[in-house]
């Protein structure tokens, strides 16, 4: 544990150094897998889920059936923009800001269970039978 | 157990949308800003293994995230 | 105080973070724990709840409030709220126009100038020389210091704002039926309809967290039925059990033809009809039953299914559905019906099936008109802040209601014009003319929300007019056309109330300080009554001393709220008005026994409109009449605009969102794929559209949900304005343009 603590530190005080030296330019981004954010849009005539009713018709239709569909909580509410805030997979943290009841309701000590193991993406409809969440209106 | 004090640094302008974004994920708490390219926080994790784990998703979720710098390590 | 280890290795954490942020200022010293603010959404009618998430003096996040009616619910462009505080363009300087640009200028050299201007203009033209443009964004405190200031101080009814161009039909429509402004039902009807009459509203785009509690009762009720009348096929018909796509105009045929069925199939509740209602025809209730069955024999569903274009069969199921005895209907409109040249008449219609059915005050059972503006309502139209009204449901054509105002306000007899002023699209016909020489506009974006809104452009660049504009963003399609532009605080930045569809009042509480020179609304105006030499009536140090002498106002009225304290806003989660004491919960459901406190308790009768003298509501005979414009040779399509999901207004500020610019922004020529072929375009295609008034370019979208013969266009695009093609013809009673339909050419471009 110790050593992996001091590989940890050994490598973030290098990075820093490495931005100080560079003055005023940013650090560059290291462990950060590229993301696929579709440059090639033209997102004035197209929406995201336009194309994806056809590239992955499942994921599609079970947004659009959904819950989230049918209130057009669009694709990018939870996956943001084609440009870099793009999230090809949404943290459980975006969740609190329409649903801050159930969030916090799985929160304990500061942290959260994550929302996709019980309400797989897209869908979004809770598979137990049984809720963590205290009932609306109480 | 791990505590660390960190500078995140995010894309100019992006301060804002970031530590929206950052304030609810658990184990990072907040402290300050410059509205503009800069937010200090504390990790805090169960070990150092988990602390990386954590720096790691973050620069993984957030696009917007430059970098994470410590500025303390301690650990109780 | 001993502190663990873990405390300590914390505060050294955070201590030495914020060393390395080099602004220890902005550092929040209670450790950095968001301090949640409540407040409302700054957008749509709605008015939903929510928390303000501070840290570091800047507003880092929004939550819904889960004690409000959103039951902690927000639409996309409310979550993304924050971004829009720190947005590109934030106004932080007054600036003076110099030439073709602008100058930065203290705020003593603008507001200097400004009350000059409007000085000079007054002693040399007379006081109906100058006007005040609001908006029903604008705070009710704010624009009641402006209506005051104008109407008291400066002795104009000049006073007018942008509700006009969105529910200036709906109100007329509710005084004109009921004697009273204001729905009598609430979005808890939502939970009790079981058949949604939605007719010219795309709520789930305009109105999506309503849209969600719809859907909801849906999904746990599979008996409930929704019937949507709307010309194109929108994403809110997605839940229709049956949509009725006419040729636009003439949905009044449609809603007479409804009447007819209910009455010749006996869904009429004969009961309610002689306890509740008069008859009338024109302004007075000079008609019988028998008269408005005579005059529905016009309006079989035969004749208007020739009228319209939609199917007789349609008409008569909805008919059936809406009239099925026991079932509970609520019906939903919006700029569909409001914006039009008949659009108060078409109100009358939607209340007509509700009272000939006695489907009203009840609980699911109500017509609920949607809002397009936080504070149209609680602002604009309760505050009285158009240019025909006083405070809280008076006229300024009464002199009864002049004399009340004027012992209210302390001000002597005669003080107030008795000429009502100039409505929204005469006032700027009056800058055209040169009649009107300074105008003021806050919180509103005329520039680019006037119908044929090129030629009210010219009038506000006209040689000799001066034009004021107070906005948190620059420039805008408004104050870049401005003398003075004013740098106002934005949301978060202020206090005050919002008043949304349901009578709900609500406070939102200032989370941040002003960004740069920015100052709350309330304090510039303020300002110029000081610099007018109007200070002593509009004394006020804090918006809570004005909203104190707000709740003096309405004692006595129907809107009497005088229980909603300062105090009790800030506790509570909205409050419904009436609430005349600070005991009284306040009211669900007008009207109604045992609910509205203005009924008396032993009334005979589970409802009472006592907004009319007799206690009637008035069904009224309205004709079938076309749209001022239709469709000819030379311009054969309809052309009608309307809001998407992720813009609002005139997108000043959710366009400056990053995920919202990059979602929706365009303005593209929404068209049916038969119109597309005929004309020979293909999505992404540039296409001219041009109506008699103006002409612009967009890139055609062929869509299936389009109708066949109407190009749709979103209002909300400030590079590619609708509103060049637009027609500025009003209604006569509302005086509200009709956005919603004119006739146009397409040309591929």
């Amino acid at each position: 544990m110790r050593r992996r603590e001091m590989v940890w530190v050994a490598a973030l005080w290098a990075a820093a150094a490495l931005s100080a030296c560079a003055g005023a330019k940013p650090a560059q981004r290291g462990a950060a897998p590229s993301q696929a954010s579709h440059p090639e849009v033209d997102t004035g005539l197209e929406t995201c889920a336009g194309c994806h009713a056809q590239a992955t018709p499942a994921v599609a239709a079970q947004w659009r059936e959904g819950r989230h569909g049918m209130a057009l909580v669009a694709c990018f509410v939870c996956h943001g923009s084609t440009g870099q805030d793009f999230r090809a997979r949404p943290e459980s943290v975006g969740c609190r800001g329409c649903h801050p009841l159930q969030v916090s309701s799985v929160t304990r000590d500061g942290r959260t269970q994550g929302c996709f193991q019980c309400h797989p993406p897209h869908a979004l409809r809770a598979q137990g039978k049984t809720s963590p969440h205290p009932p609306r209106g109480t | 157990m791990v505590i660390a004090g960190v500078l995140i640094e995010t894309l100019p302008g992006a301060e804002p949308r970031v530590a929206a974004r950052l304030l609810s994920v658990p184990g990072i708490t907040l402290h300050g800003g410059d509205g503009h390219r800069r937010i200090a926080a504390v990790l805090d994790a169960p070990s150092g293994e988990t602390l990386e784990q954590l720096s790691e998703r973050l620069l993984a979720a957030d696009e917007e995230i430059l970098g994470i710098f410590p500025t303390f390590v301690g650990s109780p | 105080m001993s502190v663990s280890r873990r405390d300590f290795l914390k505060t050294a954490a955070a201590t030495s973070a914020l060393a390395a942020l080099g602004v220890p200022g902005q550092a929040r010293a209670d450790g950095g724990e968001a301090k949640w603010v409540k407040s409302v959404c700054r957008y749509c009618g709605t008015g939903c709840g929510l928390f303000v998430g501070v840290q570091g003096g800047k507003v880092v996040a929004v939550r819904g409030d889960a004690d409000n009616h959103n039951a902690g619910f927000l639409c996309v462009k409310g979550y993304l709220l924050p971004q829009i505080m720190n947005a590109p363009g934030r106004l932080l300087h007054p600036m003076i126009r110099k030439g073709d640009g602008f100058q930065q200028a203290s705020w003593d050299e603008a507001m200097g100038l400004v009350a000059a201007k409007f000085q000079e203009a007054v002693q040399s033209f007379g006081p109906d020389a100058v006007g005040f443009y609001g908006s029903g964004q604008g705070l009710t405190e704010e624009t009641y210091v402006a209506n005051k200031l104008f109407k008291a101080g400066l002795r104009t009814n000049n006073v007018d704002g942008n509700p006009r161009l969105c529910m200036a039909s709906a109100t007329a429509g509710y005084i004109t039926t009921y004697g009273k402004d204001e729905p009598m039902g609430c979005y808890e009807d939502l939970d009790h309809a079981e058949v949604f009459l939605i007719v010219g509203s795309n709520t789930a785009e305009a109105h999506p967290v309503l849209f969600r509690r719809i859907v909801q009762r849906k999904e746990r009720n599979p008996d409930v039925k929704v019937i949507v009348l709307d010309p194109r096929r929108t994403p809110t018909s997605r839940i229709a059990d049956l949509h009725l796509s006419f040729t636009p105009g003439t949905d009044l045929a449609i809603l007479n033809a409804m009447a007819n069925v209910l009455l010749a199939e006996g869904l009429a509740d004969d009961r309610f009809i002689q306890d509740h209602l008069a008859f009338g025809e024109g302004q007075e209730p000079n008609r019988t039953r028998a008269d408005y069955e005579r005059f529905l024999g016009d309006y079989t569903p035969q004749k208007a299914s020739a009228a319209s274009g939609c199917s007789a069969e349609d008409i008569v199921k909805a008919a059936r559905w809406f009239g099925a005895p026991g079932k509970r209907a609520i019906s939903l409109w919006c700029m569909g019906v409001n914006q039009r040249s008949k659009g108060v008449w078409a109100n009358n219609l939607l209340h007509n099936l509700h009272l000939v059915t006695g489907k009203i005050g009840l609980p699911g059972s109500t017509p609920l008109s949607l809002t397009g503006q936080p504070n149209a309502c609680g602002g604009v139209r309760d505050g009285g802040a158009l240019s025909h009204l006083l405070p809280y449901g008076r006229l300024v054509a009464n002199e009864k209601h002049r004399t009340e105002m004027e012992k209210l306000w302390g001000i002597a007899p005669g003080t107030l014009s008795p000429k009502p002023g100039f409505a929204t699209v005469d006032l700027f016909r009056a800058m055209e003319e040169g009649k009107l020489k300074c105008l003021y506009v806050m919180c509103t974006n005329p520039g680019q929300s006037l119908p044929n809104v090129d030629r009210y452009r010219k009038a506000m660049r006209r040689e000799g007019a001066f034009l004021v504009v107070s906005e948190a963003f620059h420039p805008t399609r408004t104050s870049e056309l401005a003398d003075v532009v004013l740098p106002a605080a934005l949301w978060a930045e202020k206090e005050g109330v919002y008043g949304c569809t349901e009578r709900r009042y609500q406070l939102l509480e200032q989370a941040v300080e002003p960004q740069g020179e920015a100052r709350p609304d309330f304090q510039i105006l303020c300002d110029l009554a000081r610099r007018l030499g109007h200070e002593k009536l509009v004394p006020f140090r804090s918006p809570a001393e004005a909203w104190t002498e707000i709740l003096t106002l309405t004692k006595g009225t129907a809107y009497d709220f005088t229980g909603m304290t300062r105090e009790r806003l800030r506790q509570a989660h909205g409050l419904l008005w009436p609430m005349p004491g600070t005991e009284h919960p306040g009211t669900k459901r007008r009207y109604v026994r045992g609910e509205d406190p203005l009924v008396p308790a032993d009334h005979p009768q589970r409802v009472k409109f006592y907004g009319r003298p007799d206690a009637r509501a008035v069904v009224w005979l309205r004709p079938q009449k076309p749209p001022e414009e239709v469709v000819d040779a030379a311009y054969p399509m309809y052309f009608t605009t309307g809001r998407v999901l992720e813009h609002w207004h005139t997108g000043t500020m959710t366009r400056r969102c990053k995920e919202l610019e990059h979602a929706n922004s365009e303005a593209l020529a929404e068209l049916h794929p038969q119109d597309a072929a005929r004309l020979g375009l293909a999505t992404g295609d540039a296409v001219r559209v041009t109506s008699r008034r103006g002409a612009e370019t967009f890139r055609a979208k062929v869509t299936e949900g389009a109708r066949v013969g109407l190009v749709f266009v979103q209002m909300h695009d400030d590079q590619r304005m609708c509103n060049k093609i637009t027609i500025d013809a009003v209604d006569p009673i509302s005086r509200q343009p009709e956005y919603k339909i004119c006739a146009v050419k397409l040309e591929k471009a």
